[in-house]
């Protein structure tokens, strides 16, 4: 050792929070609750931490550390004493906030109907507020649709071209130098490409969490979702279409391959109300229900369904069945939680354009779906462009 | 190793004191020595004597050489005791030098040595103290050193024949003295010895070929018993070492200084290095919504964690005000599903009316329980992405306003209107039972419509209700302004509102502990174990996952169902 290092003037370094990334932990399939988290640091040291996509956690700054530890599985011992080496505090205090936070994540994680909220008195944080990228990209991969499909399914805005696959997956890799831990793919109808299982495929070697929104029609060939489950699916929502069979018979492939790996593949569906079904809501909701979904997305075409809107909720409520209410369907603005927001005091908060963007087929970046203003191009514009205008 | 130690310490005294012989140097000197020869008597007195005779040869395109310059080891000596003479003429002008530290200079005033000339230099300076030292391989012996003049190398040219004899004290025996190795270029590694004219033991060094610019050192030693024990100079510490204890003290106050600055950088850039991180506890927060608006009454009570039994009575009212059941005993209590098709009762209403269908006294607590799990359970799944805190908060305004409503209503009929209209929101005050008692308890009470269908007792023709029974006591009836409105004494009113819990306790569901103990058991589970390596490197969760602590109490923790 040298002098300069005998004297500390070498080779030690001032703590500093961690370098700023996104990191990603898949449990082993072995694992009795198969989970993803995804932690991504910001520059100031604070992170949000990813439950399986879907529960969003904020970080201070220790609590950063402690998830980074957290999914490098450190043993608590070594976990306090790095703490306690890079802050102010004794090892022994270290371990034990180790201890309860790594209890805290663990429970979410184990038991994911948890309201943490309410039972682990987790504080609450303002939804999309000061997000250094969005939690999600909504991938449009094309906007063709299957002959027959409804009108209300086309698209609004017509793409002169579709990026190459090659294409995709270099937005897909700039979504994660972003930060982005999950990316959705949606159309038009996605399953018509034929390159959307190695798109699957190149967002799961990132270690990113892919999802699908599909009308199911291909789903319904067991060998086609084998393909696409193998190449990493995570989770996808059938867009129902009450009047076809394609729904059921995507839903059958489903609970067909969840029997067959034993997997508790994740499937949602989608069920917009329309003056043609309001009839039948309640009805359509236990038979999805039957069908084995893990949740379930309301809409309405109309505000003046509302009143069936909460009624269909509290239907699912009643099931037990939870809803997803942000991702990309149509009339996905007229759903039951931003109803019940708007009706309080306060304004919904927008989720479009701070935790979520959406591409289209020709790497245009929109807010969200069917919001027409274009932040830049995905493909050919660099993302600090396009967050930048996203966020002015 | 030793002795290379002792010469240098030396050397570095006498370097100080033996500097070279200089001249004048506004002048242009330019000057050969051809032969120095330098006699060096070590004195039984312990003083020394030095004799130089030095040959210079002036270059003929230098200055005169007018003035020389001779070192002497130390400032222990004086003029007086200094003679010098040029080519046989005494020197006059002896002073202490300018430009040496220690030493004289010599002026030759008319007898200058011309340019392109030669003259001879001669000068014995006598009485030279402080000149012995101990040396350091044998203290019973004295150290002597002795350098040389030297010249400057850009006055003197050429190669000298350099002559140097130590005449050691007399006394000193042949077999006693001890020379030093001086290893200079051009000298014999051993001196000659001899013996001169005195009879004392003589050391001599010679080089023909040396150089008059360079400095050279010689040493002996002799027993320190041939001369006076004062005249040898034990060395202190600094002196063994070479260091002036002046220069030290200065040197000292400097490193302080510097010591002092060089510490504050390195405190500081250790302390900029080692800085840790300022530590506040993890902290962890969820997205999520504020406030959970669109709660009734008993989902509301989960949330505020009342007991089962208030909220069970909560349904009761409920389902009594909306017609759908009426209390057909009130101990024990026992509830019929009314014949009427009523539209729009919750699915709690429907499983509460379906438990009491039940016959059986254990199958109807079941039925009971699996209510208020599947109550807990929507609560919980309602309450999803909604703030706990900021949502009771906001029912417990509800509750102080309903109550304030009651509380400000100044006839009994507003009263009593305003109290059937927010009864379930009262009833979510801990002190429910004091405030109905307290507001109550004077004045008769015009019952709500739906009274008879909760008391079973209490009959009045123009109640509207389908029951009819006996008066619980007092006035069964009171006119106001022509009309007939039911009434009771505020303090039977307030016995028989409050009283709904009690029967529920009591006769419906038993224990309230246990009654709890199984719903909460199943609403409130504590987390499953960690069963892998992932998460925390191998940690394992454990304890109640609900906030709320209630298992053992009668509060209805909502907790995550599985």
């Amino acid at each position: 050792m040298s002098l300069l290092e005998r004297l500390g003037l070498r080779g030690g370094e001032r703590a500093k929070p961690l370098e700023p990334g996104l990191f990603s932990y898949t449990s082993p399939p072995s694992h009795p609750t198969h989970y993803r988290l995804h932690l991504r640091i910001e520059p100031d040291g604070e992170g949000l931490l990813v439950v399986n996509a879907s529960t969003v956690l904020h970080l201070n700054q220790t609590a950063t550390e402690m998830a980074w530890h957290f999914i490098r599985l450190t043993p608590p011992e070594q976990v306090a004493q790095q703490v306690s080496k890079r802050y102010r505090i004794k090892a022994q205090q270290a371990e034990n906030d180790y201890r309860e936070f790594a209890q805290t994540i663990q429970t979410l994680i184990e038991t994911p109907d948890l309201d943490p909220i309410t039972y682990l008195d987790l504080e609450r944080a303002v939804p999309y507020e000061n997000l250094s990228a969005p939690y999600r990209l909504d991938i449009a991969l094309t906007y063709r649709l299957p002959a027959g499909a409804p009108a209300e399914a086309a698209p609004t805005k017509r793409v002169d071209r579709e990026l190459s696959t090659e294409e995709w997956k270099q937005v897909i890799d700039k979504a994660y130098a972003a930060g982005i831990p999950h990316v959705t793919f949606t159309g038009g109808e996605p399953t018509l490409r034929d390159d959307l299982a190695s798109l699957l495929e190149h967002a799961e070697e990132r270690g990113l969490v892919s999802g699908l929104i599909t009308d199911g029609h291909k789903l319904a060939d067991t060998r086609y979702l084998k393909t696409l489950l193998d190449a990493g699916l995570d989770h996808a929502m059938i867009v129902l279409q009450p009047s076809g069979t394609q729904t059921w018979d995507s839903l059958a492939s489903f609970a067909y391959w969840r029997e067959v790996l034993n997997d508790d593949i994740f499937i949602a569906a989608h069920l917009t109300l329309t003056p043609d079904n309001v009839g039948q809501a309640n009805a359509l909701i236990d038979k999805l229900s039957g069908s084995g979904i893990r949740a379930l997305s309301l809409s309405a075409s109309d505000p003046a369904l509302n009143a069936v809107l909460q009624t269909a909720r509290d239907h699912a409520g009643a099931l037990n069945l939870p809803l997803v209410w942000d991702l990309p369907v149509p009339y996905s603005a007229l759903n039951p939680v931003a109803l019940e927001l708007t009706d309080g005091a306060s304004p919904a908060p927008q989720g479009a354009g701070s935790a979520w963007l959406y591409v289209e087929p020709d790497g245009d970046v929109l807010p969200g779906q069917g919001i027409q203003r274009v932040l830049g191009n995905f493909a050919k514009d660099a993302w600090d462009a396009i967050w930048s205008t996203a966020s002015n | 190793m030793k002795l290379r130690r002792r010469i240098l310490l030396f050397a570095l005294t006498l370097l100080i004191a033996l500097v070279p012989l200089g001249v004048v140097y506004a002048q242009t000197y330019a000057f050969q020595v051809p032969r120095q020869r330098v006699d060096v008597y070590w004195q039984s007195n312990g003083t020394l004597t030095v004799s130089y005779e030095i040959l210079f040869l002036n270059e003929s395109y230098a200055d005169p050489i007018d003035y020389v310059d001779v070192g002497l080891p130390n400032d222990s000596y004086s003029i007086s005791n200094i003679s010098a003479s040029i080519d046989g003429e005494p020197i006059r002008h002896i002073a202490y030098s300018p430009y040496v530290d220690s030493g004289v200079e010599l002026g030759l005033g008319g007898a200058a040595i011309p340019p392109g000339t030669s003259g001879t230099l001669r000068m014995t300076a006598s009485g030279i103290s402080d000149v012995l030292y101990e040396d350091n391989q044998d203290d019973a012996y004295a150290s002597a050193l002795f350098m040389p003049n030297y010249f400057g190398s850009e006055f003197v040219n050429g190669r000298s024949d350099i002559t140097v004899v130590f005449h050691l004290p007399p006394g000193v025996q042949p077999s006693e003295p001890r020379w030093h190795t001086a290893g200079h270029a051009g000298f014999p590694e051993a001196p000659v010895t001899g013996v001169d004219n005195s009879g004392r033991i003589t050391y001599t060094w010679r080089s023909s070929s040396a150089s008059a610019s360079e400095d050279y050192l010689f040493g002996a030693s002799f027993p320190r018993s041939y001369v006076p024990a004062s005249s040898v100079t034990t060395p202190s510490f600094w002196q063994r070492y070479g260091i002036d204890p002046g220069a030290l003290v200065t040197l000292m106050v400097c490193l302080c200084f510097a010591a002092t600055f060089i510490l504050i950088i390195v405190v500081s850039v250790r302390a900029e290095k080692s800085r840790r991180l300022k530590y506040l506890p993890p902290k962890i927060s969820v997205e999520g919504h504020g406030i959970k608006r669109g709660l009734t009454a008993p989902e509301a009570a989960i949330l505020l964690e009342q007991p089962m039994d208030k909220i069970l009575s909560m349904i009761l009212f409920s389902v009594v005000k909306k017609g759908a059941a009426e209390v057909v005993s009130r101990d024990p209590l026992d509830v019929a599903r009314s014949t009427k098709e009523v539209t729009g009762l919750h699915e709690y209403e429907n499983d509460f009316l379906n438990a009491f269908a039940e016959d059986d006294k254990a199958k109807r607590r079941r039925a009971l329980q699996q209510m208020m799990i599947g109550l807990v359970r929507r609560v919980a799944n309602k309450m999803r992405g909604f703030s706990k805190g900021e949502t009771v908060t906001f029912y417990k305004k509800i509750t102080a306003d309903a109550w304030a409503e009651v509380e400000a209503a100044d006839t009994p009929k507003v009263k009593s209107a305003a109290f059937d209209e927010n009864l379930e929101w009262t009833m979510l005050d801990p002190n429910y039972e004091r405030r109905t008692r307290d507001v109550f308890s004077s004045g008769p009470v015009i019952l709500p419509r739906w009274y008879g269908g909760y008391n079973p007792t209490y009959t009045t023709a123009g109640s509207g209700s389908s029951s009819v029974g006996k008066s619980g006591g007092g006035s069964p009836t009171r006119t106001t302004g022509g009309a007939s409105l039911p009434t009771l004494p505020g303090g039977d009113f307030a016995a028989s509102m409050v009283g709904g819990a009690q029967n529920f306790a009591g006769s419906v569901i038993g224990s309230l502990s246990d009654f709890t103990g199984g719903v909460t058991k199943v609403t409130n589970p504590p987390p499953p174990p960690s069963t892998s390596s992932g998460g925390g490197g191998g940690f394992s969760g454990g304890g109640s996952s609900c906030a709320c602590a209630c298992a053992g109490c009668a509060c209805a923790c909502a907790g995550g169902g599985r």
